[in-house]
This record gives structure tokens, C-alpha cells and sequence, in this order.
């Protein structure tokens, strides 16, 4: 499980954070703040070097000990972050993609959804 | 067969993989110098276990030749002596030659490699041209090698090979180990451990870690820790830290310094975690020990192979290092000076090795901190590490709080510093003035400040010396900025003193400066600490609860000052101070400071006619903006600028240049340029220069700052002019007689304001009065708040309210006709709801109000005689999801519209979950039958009047969009198609309804078979 979700707009303010201890929430939106640093430093690269432009998982962006944070972007620029417990080694790299896929299915459900203004915090009951 | 000894060392092979020749003898010595050259030249795949891909590697052998004592003995698994693979080299060609001896010679040697469970073995048969030429015609050339294939590989073809052409080809190597497949590995078994997976011979490594000396990256192999391994007595941390050292090694021989900072990241963190896995008992603060001396070596191991620049390129990969060294805290000291064991001796002579800074830290708490500054400073800039002790030695050595030996102490060692730092790099460190002495008094000579060209001006500082002894200044400088234009009156000098200026005196003061906590300087002592006890007595009996001493005055020794960094307050920068080259300077050399106040006098230029305003002293008072533009990982290119928005608050002053710095990450100027500036009312726009990454530039704005002298005035014109700035949400509430008007207002400014006397009224002369209910006179209303304001409509009894009030919001005033009022009953029998059984909504409907004039007109009445019949809909909605509504959860109610009149109606609902859940809501409208023609609306297709529908349901009810226009479609039965018009519904207009139950809640207990809970109702 991740212990912190984020969505973050193109022009890098939050859009969805949730994270599941939440007695520490400020630590995490932190985290997250931090490591949008290296999603830009990650995306201008791959502007660089023209890789493969339809990946959009960034890998592993931030680890501290306690915590890895990686990354996604859309192709819209949209960035997600998952922040996972470094102690828990069941999660690879399969299973991060997979956990961003499945964010991304439903962040594309809330884009359909016609009451949803693009740009607003998403709501999730 | 000689081994490679004469080949020079090369760091990446130091142990070959061992290879074993039998056979012909002979043959493979005349191959072996060519082999031996192709071999590592030659890339070869290599297949790796546990499902990594496969790489290319390049590898060296080392051939010898066979004999039975290289096998490996029973139980032994050292992997320097083990021969890795066996090969068979034989030139036969001769099939009755094969039978003769070769088969039997190959037949021993197989057996005896099975008898010491040797596998990876591999036989080569070279066709020399010569051999062939001469038996080519007798048997065709690939029946030796079938009969090898037969005799020996069975199903096995690929272990005989055959080498026609011997100086191309080379034969492929079986697979090795390399230190990375090694950790790959352990970290595999350490995580199978961790989840259970019984491998005993890891136990060894959960023994508690007694040692935390950090990595150990000089020299290429850590033999100590080798031989640890071998022994069987390494720790994790050892066996992590011997093979990091072994790939460190390999990275920096391959030139890649910076994969071995991001490997040396991941090692430190995933060390830190396999021992928690491991459950591996660890003194506190000894992880912390290693991680920081792990990361102080691997930096410095970096800084020891490349050069600055290259550092200073790749900081981005350094970063991460000392971020985490900075990290940790070292304040544990006692137990962990034994557990660093002894230093290396390849670094014992080293005056900076992480060891001796660690261990020095370690012994003296002073000594810790000041590590962790430096550490701290490292991160920011790799290269000033001290600038930031040195300054926080200036404010410790100025502060009057501290015992005089402690000052004297810091102050020595900011001199001594000063005297030992090497200036061969021009590396200067300038520190701010203010936290060594204070500026007093400015005085000028003449004392209207205005001189002759030519003639002297001579401007006399009073400086207080905030040291505890006399400093010997090499340099003492004012820069002072001079301007033409208003240099034309009679072509004197004037030096005005900025906004204190006294030109008549020619004396300007200065006040103390309130700086972080007391006053630093004794005699002018800050804010006093106004102290009361407090004392806290139990309500009851008077017993003392808590005595204590509590500060009023918190909020003025405490304050700090604004941390906007942008404006340039001297005393508020930690960084070296950059003297600004722009400006002209004043400069006094070989000043003596004494403690206390000093007289210091300069002599300002006056070469040229002008006006010259002391600029650092004008920085003070905040006239100047210093933008700094930090590039990032950005490099500036031709034709970018920078847009200022200019803010009411602070006008810039107009000029179109202003000379700018461009600096490297670690502060050092790179280059002078000068920016054009084009401004604008709204925006000021600045051309900045070409910059490289990871630089900065550093530029100056002149600007006023005006002090609004009625900050409030525009916003509250903002706010009755309905600028969309300030939303106003009115809202009207009603409760039968009682009517009350909500207004909100929405601050959405950056500024926090105060509203006070609040008051509505209304100027249609209605005769209504509008009673506050708002408690404060004052209200505070903060940046993005809303403040709710209530009046209640006060009106006699008797007289209905006017139908319409116009004001400047109106608002349409009608009678309660109807109250919904629902009471949610368990099931007979049962004392309490539970969830997964099923309850009674009953709801009672009754009418409250006499037939109204305007009632009348609606279509939504039938008239039965002299009694009017309402035909109403009402709807159950849930949006929370609690409840289920079993049956329908809406339908048609006709009641006559007589005060008193009630319906009541009853339907089943089943709760969802446990808990005080609030009632569904219940909906109440008008129900327009098809026939009638709508008022408002004339025949519109369905689609369109679906839309009409739901906009009013928006108006009315903002959470219930999406229901009830799902019910607005089941009502007509199917999708409303172009076609007759459908009955309608029209909800009831504001106040009209009262629904008594809104808000309620009732309590439900969990159900007591949990199963229920997943019956699925729709």
C-alpha cells in the first residue's frame, strides 16, 4: 500500500493529496513538494535525449530512508506521486507501474466526468 | 603455462576466473597469446539468474594448466581458487587416433572432474589448415567431432566446439559472479529471510553491529574486511560495505564518479532498512554514525578524483549526500566513540578524514555542532563551508547573553580563521557587518553635506563594536551611489542621507535595531521581559492546580524579523555578503574596532558633480530590492526576462538599466552585466542576461515602498461595487414566522481586514426592521475567509412580511406552505435501528399556510368544489449513500390545501451502516400535470425542458443535481423524447417548505449478522 497519493496539476499545485497516516499529513505534502523538483528535472531529460516519449513512469524520484517516492507524468503534464514505506519490499517496480496505472484509469474517469472543472481539487469520497 | 604476472595491473580484474587446459599441451600454448589478447576484447553475453536481463561483459581468464589438485576439495567454497571451467583442447583429426588415446584421455579427465563435482567443462577441437588438407579425403571432417558429441555430450551439443580459424574466434566463458550480481543476490536472500525463508548462514549477519566505521573507499580492496568475509565475522554492514567499496572502485576505474554517489545513496538507505528487516540490534545513534561517515568518505572520495568544476557541474549528485549526512543528528555521544574502532592507516595522516572530523565531533558537543554546520553549509555550498560558521561565530561573539570567555573564545576565532584562510583561490569571505557592530551615527563635515568639486566631504560613521575585544580591520568600506540627475544645482556634491536625512544638522541617527530576542548590546537593552505569575486554582476546593511564570510580552522578544529574503537587510543574511562592485566605494583601511562606540572617518570622492546617496545605509530603511534569479538546472538564454507585476504597495522607481551579477552556485561572480529594464503600469520587465545553469543573478531594484495610509478604503469599494474580487453570498432563511437573512462575506484578497459595524438596512421605507445577530462590533476577516453575518427580519405577527423587499438584492418573500417533518422508527419489536434491517420513514406533510393569491394561479392546484387539491411529488434521496429505500422513493401526494391539512406516508428503509446516521433527505415539489401548459415555458422539446428542470433543482438544492435528474427521467417512464410534453415538476420557491427533520439523525447499531451488510440493493 502507499501511504501518500498525490495529483498534482501542470503547473505544479496540488490537485488530490491523500495520504493514510494523517497525523503526519504536512510531512508528506513535503515530500511531495520536494520531489517535483526531479519529476521537472526528470521531464526536461526526456525532452533532451527524445527517449521514449510514451513512458510516462519516471521511476523512483526521491528515496530517504524511510520512504521512496516515484513518479508519473501524463501526457498532459499532469503528475502523480506515490509515496510507498521503503520497508515494504513486496512493492516493485511492476507493482508501483501498476498502482500508477490504475491512478491514472481513474484520474481519466474523474476528467470524463462532466462536473469535474478541469484544474479543480479533485474530490474522492 | 605462466601466469598474466607481467601484464600491468588493471583494477577491474584482480582476480581472473580460473580456467583449466588438459589435452594437447602444445596446441593451446601456440593459441594462448592470441586467446588470452582476444578474449577480454571480445563483449559476451552475460545470463544472469533471478530473471535480470542478460548483459555484455567483457572478461579475462586465467588459463592454467590442468592438475587434479585444482579441483576443489569437499566443502571448500572459495571462490579465488576455484576453477571455474575445465576445457579439453585437442587438434585430432584422425578418427582411428581418437580411438587409440584421445578418448581415453578425455574419458580420465571427465571422470575426474565428476568425481569432484566439476560441471562447467567444454571441450575444443582446432582444424588447423594443415591437418585438413592432408586427411580431408578420407573422412569427412565432422565425424570426430560427432563422436566426441556421442561420447561425451549427450543432449549436450554446445560443450564441444569446434575451432577452425583459432586466431578469430576465442571460446565463450560460463557464467561468473561480479560484486554487483553478489548484492543483487544477498539483498534477494535478505528479503527472503526477512518474509521467513529459512537460510541459516545469514544469521551470522543479524549478530548486533559492533562497528560503524563507515565505508571504506581508498583503497581498491578493503582487505580487513575481506578477510572478515572470509572468516565468516563480517557484519551486514561489513559485507554491504566490502562489496560497495569493490564497485566504487570498478565506477570510479570506469570514470563514472556520479553512479557512485547515486549507489552509494541507495546502499546507505537500503543498509539502513535490511537491518531493520533483520531485526539486528544497533546502539542507537550508531546507524546514524555510519551513515554520516559513509557519506562524508564517498564525497570526499569524489572531491579526491575530479576537479572543482566538475563538482561543481554534477552538485546535483552530490546533493543527495550531504542532505542525508546533514540529516543526522549526532547528539548521542557516549557509547559511540568505541564502535569506530580504530582509523584506517591509509588515512591516518590525512587532516580531514570524515574519521578524525567524526570522532572530534564526538568528543565535545561544541565541536558536534559546528560538524553539523559544516555539513549543513556543504549542502548549500559545497565550497564556503566555513563562511557559515564564521558568521555564526560573529553572532555568538556579539552576543552580549554569552559569558565573556565565550565571546573572547569565538571572536579569536573568526581572527585566526582569517589569518589562516589560504587567498590563493581569491576565495574572500566578507561577512555583514551588523552582527560585529552597529551603525550609530552618520555626521557630515561640512554639515550641509553639499561641497565644491574638488573639495573634500568627509563623512564620520559612529560605530558600535559588539565585540568583546579590540579587532584589527583591514578594510572598512561604504559604498556610496552616485547619481547625475539632480547633480546640476550649481554643481556641488550633495550627499543626502536617505530618508532620515537631517541636512541642516548633518547628522543622521540611527535607532537600535531590534534584532532576534534581547538586545544584544547591554546598554541599550531591548524590550524588558514583563513577567505575572500565574497561578491556577482548582474551581471547587482552592487548591493550587499549577503555579507557573508566564511572559507577556512574548510576541516582542520573540519577533524575528520579516523573513522576506528578498529585501536586503544586512543583519538578515546568513550568506556571505557580496560587496556590491556597482557602486563606488568609500574605504578606510587599518581601522582598530574597541568594543563599544568608534569614530570612523571617510573622505568621499568628489571628482564629478552629482548627487551621492549612501547606499548601504539607504538599504536599511528597505529601498532597495535585490532579485536574485536562480537558474536551476535552466540556463538563461537570449531574449528571456523576467515580468514583475507591480504591486500597489511598492511602486519601482523608473531607470532602464541596472548592472547585475551573475554568480555560480557557490557565490563566486562569473560575470557583470547590465540589464534593460521596460516598464509598464502594470508590469516591469526585465531582459536578463545569458546565464549557465546553477547560477544565479543577482540584480538591484530601486523601489518605493508606500505604506497605504488607508489600506481598506479600495477593498471595501471593491466590496460594494460587487467586484468579482468579493463574492457576496446572501442567503435567506426561514423557519414559519421567523425570517433571517445570511450574508457572507468572502475576503478574497491577500490582505486581512477588519470589518466593523456591520449593519443592513433597507431604504424602501417597508417599515421591516433587521435585528444583528452578529455578536462582535469588530470582525476580523482573514485573506481567503469567509464571515457569515445573520439578521433576523423582525415583523408583527399579525401582518405578513411584503411580498417583494427590493433592495439591493432582492429577495422574494412567501408565506411557509407546507412542513416535512420524518421520523425514522425501527422495525416492531426492535428497540433500535440496526444496519442490514430494515426501518419505517414515516413522513408527515402538513400544510401550514391559507390559500394565497398567487397560489392560485398555479397550474399545480385542481379545484374540487370550493376546495383546492395539491398534487405534490415528493422523493426520498439519500446522497450519502446510508440508507436504502426499499419500494419506491417517490410518488404523487394530493392533499387540499386547508391550514392543517396533513398526509402522511410510510415506506421502508434500510440502514447501510452503523453509527448516528442523518436522515435521508426528503424533497418536496410541485407536480405540474402534462396537460397543463406551463407558464413560464412555452412548449419546448424534452430535452430543453429537462434542462429547465434542473437548473431550477440547482438553484434550490445544490447537493441533489445528479438524483434527481435521474428520477426526473424515470418519472416520464422512458427517455424524454420529442413529443407530447411531459408531466412536470417545479420545485417549491425558497422558504416555502420547511423541512422540520433537516439535519437529523438517527442512531443505528451494527446489524448482528454481518453478512447483510454485503446484500446488495439498488
Amino acid at each position: 500500500m502507499a501511504v501518500c497519493i498525490a495529483v498534482i496539476a501542470k503547473e505544479n499545485y496540488p490537485l488530490y493529496i491523500r495520504s493514510v497516516p494523517t497525523e503526519n499529513e504536512l510531512k508528506f505534502h513535503y515530500t511531495v513538494h520536494t520531489s517535483l523538483d526531479v519529476v521537472e528535472e526528470k521531464i526536461s531529460a526526456v525532452g533532451k535525449a527524445l527517449v521514449d516519449q510514451r513512458e510516462l513512469y519516471l521511476g523512483l524520484l526521491y528515496p530517504t530512508e524511510d520512504y521512496k517516492v516515484y513518479g508519473y507524468v501524463t501526457n498532459s503534464k499532469v503528475k502523480f506521486v506515490i509515496v510507498v514505506d521503503s520497508s515494504n519490499t513486496s512493492l516493485r517496480d511492476n507493482e508501483i507501474r501498476s498502482m500508477f496505472r490504475k491512478l491514472h484509469n481513474s484520474f481519466t474517469d474523474v476528467m470524463c466526468n462532466p462536473f469535474y472543472n478541469p484544474g479543480d481539487p479533485i474530490q474522492s469520497k | 603455462m605462466e601466469p598474466l604476472q607481467e601484464k600491468p595491473i588493471i583494477y577491474t580484474m584482480e582476480n581472473k576466473p580460473i580456467v583449466t587446459c588438459a589435452g594437447d599441451q602444445a596446441l593451446f600454448t601456440s593459441l594462448y597469446g592470441s586467446l588470452a589478447q582476444q578474449l577480454p576484447r571480445e563483449p559476451m553475453e552475460w545470463r544472469r539468474s533471478y530473471g535480470r536481463a542478460s548483459k555484455m561483459i567483457h572478461l579475462e581468464a586465467n588459463f592454467v594448466q590442468f592438475k587434479e589438485d585444482l579441483l576443489p576439495k569437499e566443502g571448500n567454497q572459495s571462490l579465488l581458487t576455484f576453477p571455474f571451467l575445465h576445457i579439453y583442447w585437442t587438434d585430432c583429426c584422425d578418427s582411428e587416433l581418437y580411438k587409440a588415446s584421445v578418448k581415453d584421455d578425455m574419458l580420465r579427465w571427465q571422470s575426474l572432474l565428476r568425481g569432484h563435482g566439476s560441471l562447467d567443462w567444454l571441450i575444443v577441437l582446432v582444424e588447423s589448415d594443415g591437418k585438413k588438407k592432408n586427411k580431408t579425403n578420407i573422412l569427412p571432417r565432422t565425424s570426430i567431432m560427432d563422436k566426441i558429441r556421442n561420447d561425451f555430450c549427450n543432449k549436450q551439443s554446445d560443450r564441444c566446439v569446434v575451432l577452425s580459424d583459432p586466431l578469430k574466434d576465442s571460446p565463450r566463458a560460463q557464467e561468473s559472479w561480479n560484486y554487483d550480481e553478489l548484492d543483487a543476490l544477498f539483498t534477494q536472500y535478505v528479503l527472503n529471510f526477512g518474509a521467513g525463508d529459512g537460510a541459516n548462514w545469514l544469521g551470522s549477519f543479524c549478530a548486533p553491529v559492533c562497528s560503524w566505521n563507515g565505508l571504506g573507499l581508498r583503497s581498491p580492496i578493503d582487505m580487513e574486511k575481506r578477510e572478515q568475509i572470509q572468516r565468516g565475522q563480517a557484519s551486514l554492514l561489513d559485507l554491504r560495505s566490502y562489496l560497495f567499496s569493490r564497485q566504487c572502485t570498478l565506477l570510479l576505474f570506469l570514470q563514472r564518479p556520479w553512479e557512485v554517489t547515486q549507489r552509494a545513496l541507495e546502499l546507505l538507505h537500503n543498509c539502513v532498512q535490511e537491518l531493520r528487516l533483520l531485526e539486528v540490534s544497533v546502539l542507537q545513534g550508531a546507524l546514524d554514525c555510519w551513515v554520516f561517515l559513509s557519506c562524508l568518505e564517498v564525497l570526499q572520495r569524489i572531491e579526491g578524483c575530479c576537479d572543482r568544476a566538475q563538482l561543481e557541474a554534477n552538485c546535483t549528485h552530490t546533493v543527495g549526500l550531504w542532505a542525508y549526512a546533514s540529516e543526522k543528528d549526532l547528539n548521542r555521544t557516549v557509547d559511540l566513540l568505541a564502535g569506530l574502532g580504530t582509523e584506517r592507516p591509509e588515512t591516518a595522516f590525512s587532516p580531514l578524514s570524515p574519521y578524525k572530523k567524526l570522532k572530534e565531533a564526538l568528543s565535545s558537543v561544541a565541536q558536534c555542532q559546528r560538524l553539523l554546520h559544516q555539513t549543513k553549509d556543504g549542502l548549500l555550498v559545497s565550497l564556503t563551508i566555513h563562511t557559515s560558521y564564521l558568521q555564526t561565530s560573529a553572532l555568538l561573539a556579539g552576543d552580549a547573553n554569552l559569558p565573556e570567555d565565550k565571546r573572547r573564545h569565538f571572536c579569536q576565532e573568526i581572527l585566526t580563521y582569517t589569518n589562516h584562510v589560504p587567498d590563493s583561490q581569491g576565495h574572500k569571505v566578507v561577512l555583514s557587518m551588523s552582527a560585529f557592530a552597529q551603525l550609530r551615527e552618520l555626521h557630515f563635515r561640512p554639515a550641509v553635506a553639499t561641497v565644491h568639486v574638488g573639495a573634500a566631504l568627509q563623512v564620520e560613521l559612529q560605530l558600535c563594536s559588539l565585540m568583546p575585544i579590540p579587532v584589527q580591520l583591514e578594510q572598512l568600506s561604504v559604498s556610496v551611489h552616485f547619481s547625475l540627475e539632480r547633480g546640476g544645482v550649481g554643481g556641488g556634491i550633495n550627499a543626502g542621507g536617505g530618508a532620515k536625512a537631517q541636512h541642516h544638522t548633518g547628522t543622521v541617527q540611527f535607532p537600535m535595531e531590534t534584532t532576534y530576542g534581547p538586545s544584544p548590546d547591554p546598554r541599550l537593552p531591548g524590550p524588558a521581559l514583563q513577567l505575572q505569575a500565574v497561578l491556577d486554582r482548582s474551581a471547587s476546593d482552592h487548591t493550587l492546580n499549577t503555579a507557573g511564570v508566564a511572559c507577556k510580552n512574548v510576541h516582542l522578544l520573540l519577533r524575528r524579523r520579516g523573513s522576506s529574503a528578498s529585501l536586503d537587510t544586512p543583519s538578515n543574511s546568513i550568506s556571505a555578503v557580496t560587496v556590491d562592485d556597482g557602486a563606488q566605494i568609500l574605504k578606510t583601511s587599518g581601522v582598530k574596532l574597541l568594543p563599544g562606540n568608534n569614530s570612523i572617518v571617510f573622505t568621499a570622492p568628489s571628482g564629478e558633480p552629482g548627487t551621492y546617496t549612501l547606499r548601504q545605509l539607504c538599504a536599511s530603511v528597505g529601498r532597495k530590492v535585490k532579485l536574485a534569479v536562480v537558474t536551476g538546472h535552466y540556463s538563461v538564454k537570449k531574449g528571456d526576462a523576467l515580468q514583475l507585476s507591480n504591486t500597489d504597495a511598492m511602486v519601482l522607481l523608473h531607470s532602464s538599466s541596472c548592472p547585475a551579477q551573475i554568480l555560480s552556485s557557490t557565490g563566486e561572480l562569473v560575470g557583470d552585466s547590465v540589464l534593460s529594464i521596460q516598464s509598464s503600469e502594470k508590469v516591469t520587465s526585465i531582459a536578463l542576461p545569458l546565464a549557465p545553469p546553477y547560477h544565479s543573478i543577482e540584480f538591484r531594484l530601486e523601489v518605493l515602498s508606500h505604506i497605504p495610509a488607508l489600506p481598506l478604503r479600495p477593498q471595501i469599494q471593491r466590496l460594494t461595487n460587487g467586484e468579482p474580487h468579493h463574492a457576496q453570498l446572501f442567503c435567506y432563511l426561514t423557519f414559519v414566522h421567523r425570517k433571517y437573512i445570511q450574508v457572507c462575506v468572502q475576503n478574497v484578497s491577500e490582505m486581512n481586514f477588519h470589518l466593523a459595524e456591520l449593519s443592513l438596512t433597507e431604504r424602501e421605507g417597508t417599515m421591516l426592521e433587521l435585528q444583528s445577530l452578529n455578536g462582535k462590533t469588530r470582525q476580523l476577516v482573514s485573506s481567503q475567509q469567509c464571515l457569515f453575518c445573520v439578521w433576523e427580519l423582525k415583523q408583527s405577527p399579525s401582518r405578513f412580511p411584503p411580498p417583494c423587499l427590493h433592495c439591493l438584492f432582492s429577495f422574494s418573500f412567501s408565506p411557509t406552505l407546507y412542513s416535512v417533518k420524518a421520523e425514522i422508527l425501527p422495525s416492531p419489536g426492535a428497540k433500535h435501528c440496526h444496519t442490514g434491517s430494515l426501518c419505517w420513514l414515516e413522513v408527515c406533510i402538513t400544510r401550514l399556510a391559507e390559500l394565497s393569491e398567487a397560489e392560485r394561479e398555479d397550474t399545480g392546484l385542481t379545484e374540487n368544489g370550493d376546495d383546492y387539491i395539491a398534487k405534490m411529488l415528493y422523493e426520498v434521496v439519500d446522497d450519502s449513500s446510508n440508507w436504502a429505500v426499499c419500494g419506491r422513493s417517490s410518488g404523487l401526494v394530493s392533499m387540499p390545501v386547508a391550514v392543517g391539512a396533513t398526509h402522511r406516508l410510510q415506506m421502508e428503509v434500510m440502514p447501510l451502516f452503523a453509527g448516528n446516521l442523518p436522515f435521508p433527505t426528503i424533497k418536496l415539489f410541485k407536480y405540474l400535470p402534462h396537460f397543463s401548459t406551463p407558464t413560464i415555458q412555452p412548449e419546448t422539446d424534452g430535452c430543453l425542458e429537462r434542462d429547465s428542470v434542473s437548473l431550477l433543482e440547482e438553484q434550490m438544492e445544490d447537493s441533489a443535481s445528479i438524483h434527481s435528474r435521474g428520477s426526473v427521467l424515470s418519472l416520464g417512464g422512458s427517455e424524454p423524447v420529442r413529443g407530447p410534453p411531459l408531466p412536470r415538476r417545479e420545485p417549491f420557491s425558497t422558504g416555502q417548505v420547511f423541512y422540520c427533520s433537516r439535519g437529523r439523525q438517527v442512531l443505528v447499531l451494527p446489524g448482528k449478522d454481518d453478512h447483510l451488510l454485503e446484500v446488495n440493493v439498488t
